[in-house]
C-alpha cells in the first residue's frame, strides 16, 4: 500500500482554556472553522436518515500542496459528521463528511494580515496592503534567508509596523459576527499571551504546519505584545523563550513525518523550502460555534490527535515473543524425543525470533531435500514400530502440505487481513494518505464515483478506524465520573465553611499521579446552571452522545474527496457579490466565511465482515 | 508571561503531556469544561511495548471489556463470529494453553527458485471443554506461531462432554458418536468408558485432550498421511458435538436478546449481578 499511510493516534485531551484554531486536528467537541463568520451550509448538517443533528466526529485540518492547486492554495479542514441517534450509526446516508476551506489572499486582503513567505527571493506583496505592509513583508522576506523568524529585523520599524497591524486586527474583529468569533482575531488566536498553543497547531496532517506554526507564533508574539500596549523594546528573551519552544516542539514533531504524504505529491520540488507557499504566517482567524448553533447539538468527547507514520512490519510485545520462542523450543523438544529428526537443526537456525530473520531463499534445495528426506526416513521406521493400532501412522507423517490461507470459521478472508493490519498498531484512530490506497475489510474495493459537483475523480483521503470509539468511550466515561466527583466535592464544600474555600482536594489520578481538585472545583460556582459542567443535563447529554457513538457497530469509514478540490459554494459567492451589487462591506463578510463542500462518505459495516455459511 | 500557560493545563498523557490544552484567559469557550479525566486517550506510547492495553475494534470487543458480557457461552449462544483474540483470552485466561502441533516448510516454485514459507499448526485449549485449532503461513517461523495462535484462539469452539452409561461424577467423553470430515480424511470420535483414555493416534489425541476430554475411541478413515486433515477433521467433530440436538436439549430455552442488542447503554456501570438466563446444560 503505497504510499505510507500517516495514522493519527488519540493524544490529550482538549482543554477548556485553550484557544480553538482550525490548525488543529482532534476528535469531537465542536468543530473549529477557519474564517471569521460561519460558512453557508452548517445549520444543516443533519443526518440524512433521521433528520437529527450530527455529532462532529473527527476534524483534521488537511491542506493540500501548491503542485497540485497552485499558488492559491487554500486552507482546508476536513470535517466528519456522524449520527449518534439509536439505530442509525452504521448506515450510509448517516455519515457525512464536509471540506471547510478558505482561500488565504482573500482572508489577507481584507484583514490586512501579512503572509510572510520563507522563500527569501520572492517576497509577496498583496493586492489592496497598505505601504506598511509592503514594506513589513519585503522586510520579512529578505530577513527569513537568515533567520526564519525575523529575529534580525530592526526592532522600531517592526514594532510600529506591527502596531498598526494589530490595531487593523483589533479593528476587524469586532466586525458583527458570532461573539465568540469577534474574540479570535488574529493576536488573539497566535496570542503569546494567552498562553502558547503552537503545540496545538503543529497537531494537523500538513506537513508545513511546523513552520507555519513557528512562524505565527512568534509573528502572534510580537502582536499580542503590542495589544498589552507596550512600546518598550522589543524584549528578547521572551523571543528566545519563544524560539526554543517552537526549536523543541519541531524537534517532536519531526517524527511525525506528516509531509510524506504531500512530499510524495510533490518531489519534483527540491527542497521543501519552495513547496511551502502554504505556510501562511497570515494567522488566519477561527471561527467557533456559539449560540443557536449550538441548540441541540449533540457533543462528543473532545481530544487531540497526533500523527505518525503506520509502522511497516508487527509490532510485538515482549512477553508475546518470549512466550512464541518456549513454544517453538518445546515443540523441537518434543520431535526429537520422537524421532531425533535432523531437521530440527533447521527450524532453530531459521527461527530467529529476536532477530526477525527470514530463511533465505538463496540457500537452494539443500536444506530442503534434507529435510525431506528426513520426513521420509521418519515416517519409515516409524511404520514399522507403530504401536498405535487403531491409528495406524504415527504422527509424524505430515506431507501434502501446502501453502494455505488463515481462515476462521464465520469471518471473511478480506476481514483477517484487514485485522492484521489493524494489529500493526492497535491504538490507531485515523489514517490519512490522500490520493493513497484505503484499507477496506472487503475484496472489491469502493466502486469509483466521481464527484457530485465536478465529475473530476475522487480520491481518498481519511478513514476512521473502529480504536476510534473505544477511546471516545473512555473519555467520556472519564469526563462523567470527574464530573460526578467534581459535584460531590463541590456539595460537600457548599456545606462546610466557606471561608476556607481553598481546600484543596486531593485524589489519585488512575496511573498514580495525584491532582488537587479543590481551586478549580471552587471556580465553577454556578453549580445548577446549565453552562456548568456539573448540570445534570449538560451531563446526560454528553452520556447520550456517548452512548450513541457507542453503539456504532462499523469496520471503518472512508471519506473521499474531490481531487480538485471543486470550491462551488466560492463560485457561488463571487457571481452573488456581481449580480446583486453589494457594498463592499457585505462583501467583505461574504469572504470571511470558508467555503463548505461535501465529501463522499462509504461505510463498512461489522455485519458484512462475517461470513454466515460457517457459522453454527 | 510567555511560560505561564505551559505546566498548569497541560495535563497529558505519557511523554505527550505539554501538548494539551495551553492555559488561556480568554474565558469560556463552548460548552464548558470537560474535564481532564483520569486516564484515557494517551499520548504517544509507542515506545513501550511490554504491557499493551487492548483497544478494542468491535463492539463484542468493547462491550467485553465493560464486563457486560459475563461468559464466552453467552457468545457461542447466539453464534457471533468472534473477531478478537483478546476477548477469549478475556475470558479463559491463563487457563488457556496453546501448543504447537507442527511446523512444516512449504514450498512454492517462482522463476527465482524456491521460496519457502513455514507453516504452523497450533491448538489451544483450556483442558475443560473449549478448543481452538489454528494454521497459518509465513514466511518466518515465529510469524506463523503467532499467527497462528491468533487464529486459534479466534476459532475456539465449546465442546461438549457426555457420559458413556451411568450419569455418576463428571462429564468425561464425547456425549454421542461424532464424525469429523476434512479431505479424504474422516474421523469417528465415539464414547468410553471411563478409564479408556484416549483410543487415537498421536496429534489428534492431543488435540481431544485439550478439549477436556478423558475417554474417547477414535476410528479414522482415509488418507491420514496428511496429517492436517487429520487434525482439521479431529477439530470438526469436536465442534459438531453441541450441533447435535439430544433429547436432554429438548426443553424448551427462554429466548434471550442478543448482547449486541441487550447492551446499548455503554457509559453505565456493569452490574455485577447473576447472569442472564441461557439454556443450562450439562457442563
Amino acid at each position: 500500500m503505497n504510499p505510507l499511510a500517516v495514522l493519527g493516534f488519540a493524544g490529550s485531551y482538549v482543554d477548556i482554556n485553550c484557544t480553538p484554531s482550525h490548525y488543529a486536528t482532534k476528535v469531537g467537541g465542536i468543530p473549529w472553522l477557519p474564517g471569521k463568520l460561519p460558512p453557508h451550509d452548517f445549520s444543516s448538517v443533519t443526518c440524512r436518515i433521521c433528520n437529527a443533528k450530527l455529532a462532529l466526529v473527527v476534524q483534521g485540518y488537511a491542506p493540500l500542496t501548491a503542485t497540485e492547486h497552485g499558488m492559491d492554495v487554500p486552507e482546508r479542514v476536513l470535517l466528519l459528521y456522524g449520527c449518534i441517534e439509536e439505530g442509525c450509526g452504521s448506515k450510509p446516508g448517516s455519515w457525512r463528511a464536509f471540506s471547510c476551506f478558505m482561500p488565504q489572499t482573500d482572508v489577507q486582503a481584507h484583514t490586512g494580515i501579512l503572509e510572510r513567505s520563507p522563500c527569501p527571493s520572492k517576497p509577496i506583496v498583496l493586492p489592496g496592503s497598505s505601504s506598511h505592509e509592503c514594506q513589513l513583508c519585503q522586510q520579512a522576506g529578505y530577513d527569513s534567508r537568515v533567520n526564519e523568524f525575523g529575529a534580525d529585523v530592526k526592532e522600531s520599524s517592526k514594532l510600529k509596523q506591527n502596531q498598526d497591524l494589530s490595531n487593523k486586527a483589533a479593528e476587524l474583529s469586532h466586525t458583527p459576527g458570532e461573539g465568540a468569533a469577534a474574540k479570535s482575531s488574529c493576536a488573539d488566536v497566535f496570542g503569546f499571551d494567552g498562553g502558547s498553543n503552537d503545540d496545538d497547531i503543529l497537531v494537523a496532517f500538513g506537513s508545513e504546519d511546523l513552520r507555519c506554526a513557528a512562524a505565527c507564533t512568534t509573528s502572534g508574539a510580537l502582536e499580542g505584545r503590542n495589544t498589552t500596549g507596550s512600546t518598550s523594546a522589543f524584549d528578547f528573551r521572551d523571543l528566545d523563550a519563544a524560539l526554543e519552544s517552537v526549536a523543541a516542539a519541531s524537534k517532536e514533531k519531526d517524527a511525525t513525518l506528516a509531509s510524506q504524504s504531500r512530499k510524495h505529491v510533490s518531489q519534483d520540488h527540491g527542497s521543501s523550502m519552495n513547496e511551502s507557499v502554504n505556510p501562511v504566517e497570515s494567522g488566519l482567524p477561527t471561527w467557533v460555534p456559539s449560540g443557536e448553533f449550538l441548540t441541540n447539538l449533540p457533543v462528543l468527547p473532545e481530544f487531540y490527535l497526533y500523527a505518525e507514520k503506520e509502522p511497516v512490519g508487527d509490532a510485538d510485545s515482549t512477553p508475546v515473543l518470549t512466550h512464541v520462542r518456549d513454544l517453538l523450543r518445546r515443540y523441537e523438544r518434543d520431535e526429537q524425543e520422537l524421532g531425533g529428526t535432523p531437521n530440527i537443526n533447521r527450524y532453530e537456525g531459521s527461527s530467529h525470533i529476536d532477530g526477525r530473520q527470514s530463511v533465505q531463499d538463496q540457500q537452494g534445495p539443500t536444506p530442503r531435500m534434507t529435510g525431506r528426506e528426513g520426513l521420509e526416513e521418519e515416517c519409515a521406521s516409524e511404520e514399522e514400530g507403530d504401536c498405535d493400532a487403531e491409528s495406524g501412522v504415527s504422527s509424524a507423517a505430515w506431507a501434502g502440505e501446502e501453502y494455505e490461507e488463515e481462515k476462521v470459521a464465520g469471518l471473511q478472508d478480506s476481514y483477517l487481513k484487514f485485522a492484521a493490519r489493524l494489529r500493526r498498531s492497535p491504538e490507531q484512530c485515523v489514517r490519512y494518505c490522500r490520493g493513497g490506497q484505503l484499507l477496506w475489510p472487503h475484496v472489491q474495493l469502493l466502486e469509483e464515483q466521481p464527484c457530485q459537483r465536478c465529475r473530476a475523480a475522487s480520491v481518498f483521503e481519511m478513514q476512521v478506524m473502529t480504536p476510534l470509539i473505544s477511546l471516545l468511550i473512555e473519555a467520556a466515561s472519564a469526563t462523567i465520573e470527574q464530573s460526578d466527583f467534581k459535584s460531590s466535592i463541590q456539595q460537600e464544600v457548599n456545606v462546610s465553611d466557606q471561608s476556607e474555600a481553598t481546600a484543596t482536594t486531593l485524589y489519585t489520578d488512575v496511573d498514580g499521579s495525584t491532582h488537587s481538585l479543590g481551586r478549580e472545583v471552587l471556580r465553577h460556582d454556578e453549580v445548577g446552571s446549565s453552562s456548568s459542567p456539573c448540570s445534570p443535563d449538560w451531563i446526560s447529554m454528553y452520556r447520550r452522545a456517548a452512548n450513541g457513538a457507542a453503539n456504532w457497530d462499523w469496520c471503518t469509514i472512508a471519506v473521499k474527496a474531490c481531487s480538485r478540490c471543486c470550491q462551488k459554494a466560492h463560485d457561488v459567492r463571487g457571481s452573488t457579490c456581481q449580480q446583486q451589487q453589494i457594498s463592499t462591506a457585505a462583501a467583505d463578510i461574504e469572504l470571511m466565511r470558508p467555503c463548505w463542500v461535501e465529501e463522499q462518505v462509504y461505510i463498512a459495516d461489522e455485519n458484512s465482515c462475517h461470513a454466515h455459511k460457517n457459522l453454527k | 508571561m510567555a511560560d505561564s500557560g505551559r505546566g498548569g493545563f497541560g495535563r497529558g498523557f505519557g511523554g505527550r503531556g505539554d501538548r494539551g490544552g495551553r492555559g488561556g484567559r480568554d474565558g469560556d469557550r463552548g460548552r464548558g469544561d470537560r474535564g481532564r479525566g483520569r486516564g484515557g486517550p494517551r499520548g504517544g506510547r509507542r515506545g513501550e511495548k511490554d504491557e499493551e492495553k487492548w483497544v478494542p475494534c468491535t463492539k463484542l470487543g468493547r462491550l467485553v471489556q465493560q464486563g457486560k458480557i459475563k461468559s464466552l457461552e453467552q457468545i457461542y449462544l447466539f453464534s457471533m463470529p468472534v473477531k478478537e483474540y483478546q476477548i477469549v483470552e478475556h475470558f479463559l485466561g491463563p487457563a488457556l494453553k496453546d501448543e504447537v502441533m507442527k511446523i512444516m516448510p512449504v514450498q512454492k516454485q517462482t522463476r527465482a527458485g524456491q521460496r519457502t514459507r513455514f507453516k504452523a499448526f497450533v491448538c489451544v485449549g483450556d483442558y475443560n471443554g473449549h478448543v481452538g485449532l489454528g494454521v497459518k503461513c509465513a514466511k518466518e517461523v515465529a510469524t506463523a506461531i503467532r499467527g497462528a495462535i491468533i487464529t486459534a484462539k479466534m476459532s475456539l469452539v465449546p465442546v461438549r462432554r457426555g457420559y458413556w452409561g451411568n450419569k455418576i461424577g463428571k462429564v468425561h467423553t464425547v456425549p454421542t458418536k461424532l464424525t469429523g470430515k476434512c479431505g479424504s480424511v474422516t474421523i469417528r470420535l465415539i464414547p468410553a468408558p471411563r478409564g479408556a483414555g484416549i483410543v487415537a493416534a498421536r496429534t489428534p489425541k492431543k488435540v481431544l485432550q485439550m478439549a477436556g476430554i478423558e475417554d474417547c475411541y477414535t476410528s479414522s478413515r482415509g488418507n491420514r498421511k496428511t496429517m492436517g486433515n487429520f487434525v482439521k477433521a479431529t477439530f470438526n467433530a469436536l465442534a459438531l458435538s453441541y450441533g447435535f440436538l439430544s433429547p436432554d436439549l429438548w426443553i424448551e430455552t427462554k429466548y434471550t436478546k442478543s448482547p449486541l442488542q441487550e447492551f446499548t447503554d455503554f457509559l453505565a456501570k456493569p452490574t455485577y449481578g447473576a447472569p442472564k438466563a441461557y439454556a443450562e446444560d450439562a457442563f
